[in-house]
């Protein structure tokens, strides 16, 4: 797991200074007017609405990342590891509470909760840095072991804390090759899909894009390391109630559960499924987890956390689909956005199935990623014209709507019918998507004259 | 000029705090209900003295 996040981390940096960057700091246009170039209106209409639908997912996951912390004082049944649908009136109305807040914040601006991430963020990396180091001697003390060097430290978290095993039921099993392709297409919209075209046409140089490796780093490996020592530590430490208990001794696994085999492996949580003392694997609960380890700091970072990254994500899907009906209030369309976040938010299968969703929404996006950078660089090599939408007149360009709806129509069949996984179909999905678009610009500007209008 | 400055140490002591206690009660001299409390005060100082400071211009003078 370290050296898989070392490794992903460290390609989606690169994707970012040599994929991203060199067309920013040449085009200096914005992801939405470079696509509309080379895409058309009416296609560029379709993208926003794709990134729009996407956002609203993405703000509905930190919704409810944010609405666990309020299981903290509240009693209310938290969803579990396996949860499709909303499992009680009480997380109904809780994510409708703290979605709504959002979303009325969210629809007056978001300056002041850019202003305010900004001052919580130096804070909220060293909460995160806390949760790791809290968990590190709370692992010390359960397993009765002494750190007196780095070989110690090495044993323990590769026995005890991220020991490997099956994966747990209805859960995917990850490889060191899982968790670096990952890391490294978790954030593809940005860096391969191009959306971070708009922050980096303001860089001097394309060099620049190294300094996404302090996001990187900091976020997806430290924050990263420490929230899963948080959630390796609460199944090292499965506290159950007393009926729990009674079921575990009816089915005659106390001993065993009691001979402190706590770290529950993917069997134990079968059997225990089997006799009916567990209904799935122990729910990842961020404010829970984060309460146990820091206290209201912790319960507060998670808050903050999925309120100042599901803000920017419904006001950002908010002017997608605003650019769709250019005409329409930007804080009524906020306002719907937020209402359609906080619908998904109830439903649990979105943040406990992120790593899926989120490799989802990089493969969308990820086509016309690959049309910006083949048009960019690529099209004179073979003859064509860059920018076919504005030269033809065109509000359609077919060639690079080919080349997205082929191109996730092939992914879809690699997932559904070659066994490939979600996580690993996006790298084979770019260069399809350069070749069709090469293909079909081949023999779309045969067709379509520049001077066509 | 001073005040600013004085904010900063604040701020700064509250980052302290927040991480230096964590690590205390992995070194083994601090009970985890205390890192609790520290950081959550920690936490509060850092909300109340860095908005005045953070992301405002420096005085010239």
């Amino acid at each position: 797991m370290v050296v898989g996040l070392l490794v992903g981390n460290a390609f989606a940096v690169l994707s970012w200074m040599f994929l991203t960057a060199p067309i920013a700091t040449k085009a200096r246009l914005t992801l939405y007017y470079q696509l509309e170039k080379i895409c058309g209106r009416q296609l560029v209409t379709l993208y926003n609405l794709a990134n729009g639908v996407m956002f609203c997912f993405l703000a509905g996951a930190m919704i409810t990342v944010s609405a666990t912390a309020v299981g903290v004082w509240v009693p209310i049944e938290m969803p579990g590891l396996n949860d499709v649908y909303p499992n009680s009136a009480g997380w109904v109305v809780t994510v409708l509470v703290v979605g709504a807040l959002i979303a009325v914040v969210a629809a007056y601006g978001y300056e002041s909760v850019a202003k305010f991430a900004n001052i919580a963020s130096p804070w909220m990396v060293l909460v995160f840095l806390a949760f790791g180091i809290v968990a590190l001697r709370e692992f010390l003390d359960e397993t009765h072991t002494t750190i007196r060097s780095a070989g110690d430290l090495w044993a323990l978290a590769s026995t005890t804390i991220w020991k490997g095993g099956d994966a747990f039921p209805g859960q995917t099993k990850f490889t060191f090759w899982h968790v670096a392709f990952f890391a490294w297409f978790c954030n593809m919209a940005m860096h391969i899909g191009m959306s971070d075209l708009s922050v980096f046409r303001f860089a001097r140089k394309s060099w620049y894009g190294i300094a996404t490796a302090s996001g990187m780093y900091i976020g997806h490996f430290m924050a990263w390391l420490s929230a899963s020592m948080l959630y390796a530590l609460q199944l090292y430490k499965v506290q159950l109630t007393p009926d729990e208990i009674a079921r575990l001794a009816q089915a005659g696994l106390l001993e065993k559960f009691r001979s402190h085999e706590l770290l529950l492996t993917a069997e134990q949580i079968r059997q225990l499924i089997e006799a009916n003392v567990l209904s799935g694997p122990p729910a990842v609960l961020p404010g829970p987890l984060a309460y146990n380890a820091c206290g209201l700091a912790g319960v507060l970072c998670v808050i903050i956390a999925g309120w100042t990254t599901a803000n920017p994500t419904i006001y950002r899907a908010g002017l997608a689909f605003q650019a769709i009906v250019p005409r329409s209030s930007r804080f009524v369309v906020t306002l719907l956005t937020g209402a359609l976040a906080t619908v998904a938010g109830m439903f649990p299968a979105i943040a406990m199935k992120l790593l899926g969703f989120v490799a989802l929404y990089g493969l969308v996006l990820m086509p016309m990623g690959a049309v910006i950078f083949v048009d960019f660089w690529l099209m004179k090599k073979f003859g064509l014209q860059s920018n076919y939408a504005e030269l033809s007149g065109r509000a359609f360009n077919w060639a690079a709507g080919l080349a997205w709806l082929v191109t996730l129509a092939i992914c879809w069949g690699l997932v559904q019918f070659a066994g490939i996984q979600i996580y690993f179909v996006s790298l084979p999905g770019w260069f399809i998507a350069a070749v069709i678009y090469i293909g079909a610009s081949l023999y779309y500007q045969k067709r379509v004259r520049p001077n066509a209008v | 000029m001073v005040l600013r400055r004085c904010l900063q140490a604040a701020s700064w002591l509250s980052l302290a705090i927040v991480v230096g206690t964590p690590t205390a009660y992995l070194l083994d001299g601090m009970t985890l209900d205390a890192v609790k409390a520290w950081m959550l005060g920690g936490t509060v100082l850092w909300f109340l003295v860095t908005p005045f400071w953070m992301g405002r211009p420096v005085p010239t003078s």
